[in-house]
């Protein structure tokens, strides 16, 4: 609650209903201290509606669960896919692009993939 | 064999009524600098000083290839060349966010905390029972690993001192965790100079 101002004239009427601003921040972070923004290059997640240059709010506390969206580093690069692990004995990882043009990325144990983070949304600006 | 008659021979601490660990980044501006750009993982990397300077922070490849703290980058221009070494200007708003990022973590999950530097803190850990220290801070490690991608190692020790010098081992662990207890550890300090506490600030990577 914000301090009261005096005014020499008639007080507000709002004064006991002021609240605190709405805070983006607060609306789409829940840990700051393991939440970055990232910024989207290129059109591979498009499907899912994340365009170029979106600003991608990933929260590296969260595990990955089947479909979440997440950045990947794939052989020292940064990826936003959609992280498929696949059942069975093999333990394969699918990586999956929402656009027709990226094919699907079979993950090999000998790859060296790591989750740096899971997407938990993306703003999109000058709209 | 009684605690004392164990203790004096060595076997077993005494219980000791405190404990502190240390956590401390591992080359922590060069991590800063790994964690958004994930394919410098394993590479050379130096941080220079503001305006290219000098090298205030190593990562451990570039450490290998004998870079030393504080020296001036036109020394080394050859190696640079010669072995790839990968060129980072200092970048301190970058580091001070990952700081508060991993103190914040770090106090999150510790009782007391103490901030020592932009990339050391010691933890009380006096409450947690002794059997469940190594544990705890293995987790810890995790997570700060996690949220924030930067690595940590953990000394625990009775004081802050020999805290700081098990860490100094710890930090050539690959599981970055030494626990000790302070009196093997104190004999320990004594029998080897290279083990002195004031060693391991000159190894700082900060200046």
């Amino acid at each position: 609650m914000r301090e009261r101002r005096e005014t020499s004239g008639f007080p507000s009427p709002a004064e006991d209903h002021i609240e605190e601003t709405l805070d983006l921040q607060q609306l789409l972070i829940k840990r700051p201290s393991a939440t970055f923004y990232l910024e989207m290059t290129g059109n591979a997640m498009r499907g899912l509606g994340i365009y170029d240059h979106d600003v991608l709010v990933v929260d590296r506390s969260q595990t990955p669960v089947l479909n979440s969206i997440v950045v990947i580093v794939l052989d020292g690069e940064l990826l936003v896919r959609r992280w498929c692990p696949q059942p069975g004995p093999g333990r394969r990882l699918l990586l999956v692009a929402a656009h027709s043009a990226y094919p699907v990325l079979d993950v090999t144990p000998e790859m060296s993939c790591e989750v740096w983070g899971v997407v938990t949304a993306a703003v999109r600006r000058g709209l | 064999m009684s605690a004392a008659q164990a203790h004096a021979l060595g076997v077993e601490p005494l219980p000791s009524a405190t404990c502190y660990a240390l956590a401390d980044c591992n080359n922590f501006y060069a991590s800063c600098e790994t964690v958004f750009q994930p394919k410098l993982a394993g590479q050379p990397v130096i941080v220079l000083s503001n305006n290219d300077g000098c090298v205030i922070a190593r990562s451990q490849a570039a450490k290998a290839l004998g870079v030393t703290m504080g020296q001036p980058a036109h020394e080394l221009s050859a190696l640079i060349t010669r072995q790839d070494i990968v060129i980072c200007s200092a970048n301190f708003a970058l580091y001070g966010d990952m700081s508060a990022r991993v103190m914040e973590v770090l106090a999150h999950s510790a009782p007391r905390l103490d901030v020592y530097s932009i990339d050391e803190a010691f933890l009380d850990l006096t409450v947690v029972p002794p059997s469940r220290r190594a544990r705890y801070a293995a987790r810890l490690r995790a997570t700060v690993k996690q949220w924030t991608g930067i690595p940590v190692s953990i000394g625990i020790a009775s004081t802050k001192t020999l805290a700081k010098a098990a860490n100094d081992r710890a930090k050539k662990l690959p599981a970055g965790i030494l626990s000790t207890s302070s009196w093997r550890y104190a004999r320990g300090l004594r029998n080897s100079r290279e083990n002195c506490p004031r060693r391991c600030s000159h190894e700082h990577d900060l200046v």
